[in-house]
């Protein structure tokens, strides 16, 4: 459980300046209020002082155990043995794992594996029989079904027809809460058949004080002096786990743990745990790739034999449909997509070209410059295959085309610079993302959809016109009446200043630091007391129903 | 207001003062002088009358002058707009200090939602539910925190939940021996019998609570932060850093929330 009264009152030093406390906690960001050094170089310029520092919101052990994790810090200050005896107290704790970023990376990435391909899918990662092992073992663990557990009962208090979306920031699912449901249900049914390794009881994972310390090494705790010192404090605490009775449990529980997170961590991570391991006498090693290179291969294995980590291959997935997993059958209609990336491409281009010729620089959204996590399918057009067969390939790189406040407001600098007004066609070109997007909703008639795509419209090139960006389009930030009008409006990001041109900071979303304008945010953080610099939405959608 | 030289050296502090003295004159008391850097004797040559005032002085330190406001302001015969119309704050502070019985507390809260929702940072739009509106739970009801608030996470579309139990105001957090009281110790109880309902009945919970999962927080709210002393306080620290599945809680820390609230409304 993050402590979120702890998180208000932290206060630290980071390469980019002083956190002075907590900007607001949303689903997906944790963002801190920043105070940035003036010379800093991590910008390449002057941000000025007033700036936010955001985060995933991934879970961080640091912030469940009220310690600041130490990669946050330009210095870390954290107390190695005041950790060791917060550590203590979480050996039992059944939610152990989802407090862990990689323990709960790795069970999300397995979810999301099973999501798309079922146990099929699992099964194509095992090699050898000691895979097999570990993933039987993992998926007996309670974690695996205590995830499941909280999908099958989600359409128990809502709508079954409501898209949800669940598993994380990093692998998020989104789904009708009853399909998800169905879902869980089922492989709830599927993984019974699954058996433990005999001897090796999954539920006895959290009693595991290496797992535990382990979480921590992970969440970036403990220099390599100190995990002498913690596998010393387990040793204090548990009477030398590892050489008792319990040892070779213990020992397989970590070999599963190492094996596996080598799908979800780096490298260099998961040498600390298993020089941690190694602290209390498991002797592990990683499979080193240079040694394995080398022209003879059975010196080798005769290195890394013993507790040499299985090689898990990826799961082997038939995409099925670029948008697979998403529920969006307006996505699916080849030609309204064409159409809307047509017109998508037409307007980039033409703006782009307009403030060139402006002296203005603008920087057009790029896939591959938007994380994930970013991706939402309202916000995006996605040209697809013309052809419905599973042999027309899948492009992997797909040019998704993004509709941002960088577009609006780089048409209204572009608009104010030359003193031309501003382009047509944003009222179009939203109308047409909005409907693949309203299209999404099964309980909708098709004319509300399509008012509401109007009115989105109107409103969007209306506010505009006046100044103002919304800054995050999307159907969930607007309240439609049943006819497809607009009843109410959330997340209005901020007013756009037309005088200047956009700094870099405005024109990029994307960076960790960047100045206070948290649109993603705002509503959330409104729910925390924060104050938006926003205008009153009300006002301004009270304006647009006069016009 | 502030007497100081600085004061005293300028023209247009000593017209707001004349006007202030004058609103004095219609009864109600607005002046309360603090004294900064000046003697008696130099307020006595510019103001007869306010040197014969009683003031705060800032040589005495600042926690007193503070004290010295709060006590003038919180007279019952003062008048001021603390005692005519007081705050969420300061009444919640003043209940606290007042009761025994838990009824009366949770009656105020359930009167003043807003205070729950500040506290937890939860928005207008998130359920709060108190244990009467569990009735039909059956027994589970008994096993039931004092309130649940449901926020909405909009990103995600669904709730995330979070309990609070609440002790009697005058509870003790440790006892004398800084053991945990026996009725912390009950509350502790209470918050892992219903994570264990809640295990046990995922259905019937996900039915009357939308979306929870298992890792919901739960708070005790016993105790204030001024009656320990330092050695309990860190008997506490310990105690909190000891506990993987629940939270603990001062009064303060509603008492806080209901502060913002009032700061906020004046704004």
């Amino acid at each position: 459980m993050i402590d979120v009264e702890w998180l208000k009152t932290i206060q630290f030093e980071t390469d980019y300046g002083h956190v002075t406390g907590l900007a607001g906690l949303g689903s997906q960001w944790i963002v801190f209020k920043l105070r940035a050094s003036g010379d800093n170089q991590k910008f390449g310029k002057d941000i000025g002082e007033d700036a936010v520092l955001k985060i995933l919101n991934t879970p961080r052990l640091g912030f469940h155990i009220c310690e600041i994790p130490p990669d946050l810090e330009s210095k870390p200050t954290y107390d190695a043995a005041r950790v060791n005896r917060k550590l203590r107290a979480q050996v039992g704790n059944p939610l152990f794992d989802s407090m862990v970023g990689p323990y709960n990376g790795l069970y999300e990435s397995v979810i999301a594996t099973l999501h798309r391909g079922g146990l099929d899918a699992i099964r194509s990662m095992i090699d050898d029989e000691d895979a097999e092992a570990i993933f039987a073992f993992f998926l007996n663990t309670p974690g695996v079904r205590r995830r499941l557990e909280d999908a099958a009962f989600l359409d128990a208090g809502g709508n079954p027809r409501e898209i949800v979306t669940w598993n994380g920031v990093l692998h998020p699912i989104e789904e009708p809460r009853g399909t998800v449901a169905a879902w869980a249900r089922s492989m709830l049914k599927e993984l019974n058949a699954i058996v433990a390794p005999e001897g090796y009881e999954a539920a006895k994972l959290y009693e595991n004080p290496f797992w535990i310390w382990g979480g921590a090494v992970l969440d970036g705790f403990f220099t390599s002096e100190e995990m002498a010192e913690a596998a010393q404090s387990i040793a204090a605490s548990f009477g030398n786990p590892a050489e008792g009775p319990d040892g070779a449990r213990l020992r397989f529980e970590m070999f599963a743990f190492l094996s596996l997170l080598s799908l979800v961590v780096e490298r260099d991570e998961l040498r600390r745990l298993t020089d941690f391991c190694n602290y209390a006498g498991f002797g592990f090693s990683m499979a080193d790739p240079k040694l394995e290179e080398e022209q003879n291969p059975e010196r080798a294995a005769e290195e890394m034999r013993g507790a040499k980590m299985p090689k898990l291959s990826p799961p082997s997935l038939v995409p099925k449909f670029p948008e697979e997993g998403r529920i969006d059958p307006m996505a699916q209609d080849c030609q309204l997509l064409r159409a809307a990336a047509t017109l998508f491409s037409d307007f980039t281009v033409r703006l782009a070209t307009a403030a060139h010729a402006a002296g203005i620089a603008v920087m057009l959204p790029r896939a591959e410059n938007e994380a994930d996590v970013h991706w939402k399918p309202w916000r995006s057009v996605v040209p697809v295959q013309d052809s419905a067969s599973t042999q027309a390939p899948v492009d992997n790189e797909p040019s998704t085309l993004w509709l941002t406040q960088r577009l609006l407001a780089s048409t209204q600098a572009v608009a104010a610079r030359t003193g031309v007004a501003a382009q047509d066609g944003m009222a179009e070109l939203i109308e047409a993302i909005g409907y693949v997007a309203i299209g999404r909703s099964y309980d909708v008639g098709e004319q509300p959809k399509l008012n509401a795509c109007r009115s989105l419209g109107a409103l969007a090139a209306i506010s505009h016109r006046r100044g103002y960006i919304h800054g995050d389009l999307q159907p969930e930030n607007f309240k439609f009446k049943e006819d497809g009008g607009i009843a109410g409006m959330f997340d209005l990001g901020r007013t756009c200043n037309p005088g200047r041109p956009l700094t870099l900071l405005e024109r990029t979303s994307d960076l960790a630091v960047l100045k206070k304008h948290v649109t993603f945010l705002e509503w959330e953080a409104a729910k925390l007391g924060y104050r938006s610099e926003a205008l009153d939405a009300d006002k301004v959608l009270a304006q647009f129903e006069q016009e | 207001v502030v007497l100081s030289p600085s004061f005293l050296a300028k023209g247009w502090p000593k017209r707001e003062l004349n006007a202030l003295i004058a609103l004095e004159e219609s009864g109600h008391k607005v002046i309360l002088p603090v004294w900064h850097e000046i003697t008696k004797s130099a307020l006595a040559e510019q103001s007869p009358i306010l040197a014969d005032r009683l003031a705060a002085e800032t040589s005495s330190g600042i926690s007193n002058v503070a004290v010295e406001l709060l006590t003038a302001m919180l007279d019952p015969s003062s008048g001021s707009p603390s005692v005519v119309a007081p705050g969420l704050a300061l009444r919640l502070n003043s209940l606290l200090a007042g009761v025994h019985e838990i009824g009366e507390v949770t009656a105020f809260l359930v009167a003043h939602p807003d205070i729950i929702r500040t506290a937890v940072g939860a928005g207008p739009d998130a359920f709060i539910l108190w244990k009467s509106d569990f009735q039909s739970l059956g027994a589970a009801a008994k096993l039931l925190p004092d309130v649940a608030i449901g926020a909405l996470w909009r990103t995600t579309g669904r709730r995330s939940w979070q309990f609070l139990i609440f002790c009697e105001p005058g509870t003790q957090t440790l006892t004398d021996e800084g053991e945990v009281s026996p009725r912390l110790t009950g509350a502790l109880q209470a918050v892992a019998g219903w994570r264990e309902w809640i295990r046990s009945n995922r259905r019937a919970a996900a039915a009357r609570f939308t979306d929870i999962a298992l890792d919901f927080p739960c708070t005790v709210v016993v105790g204030r932060r001024d009656g320990a002393g330092a050695g309990q306080k860190q008997r506490l620290a310990e105690l909190i850093d000891s506990l993987a599945e629940a939270r603990i809680r001062t009064y303060d820390w509603l008492v806080e929330a209901a502060a913002q609230l009032d700061e906020r409304r004046t704004r």
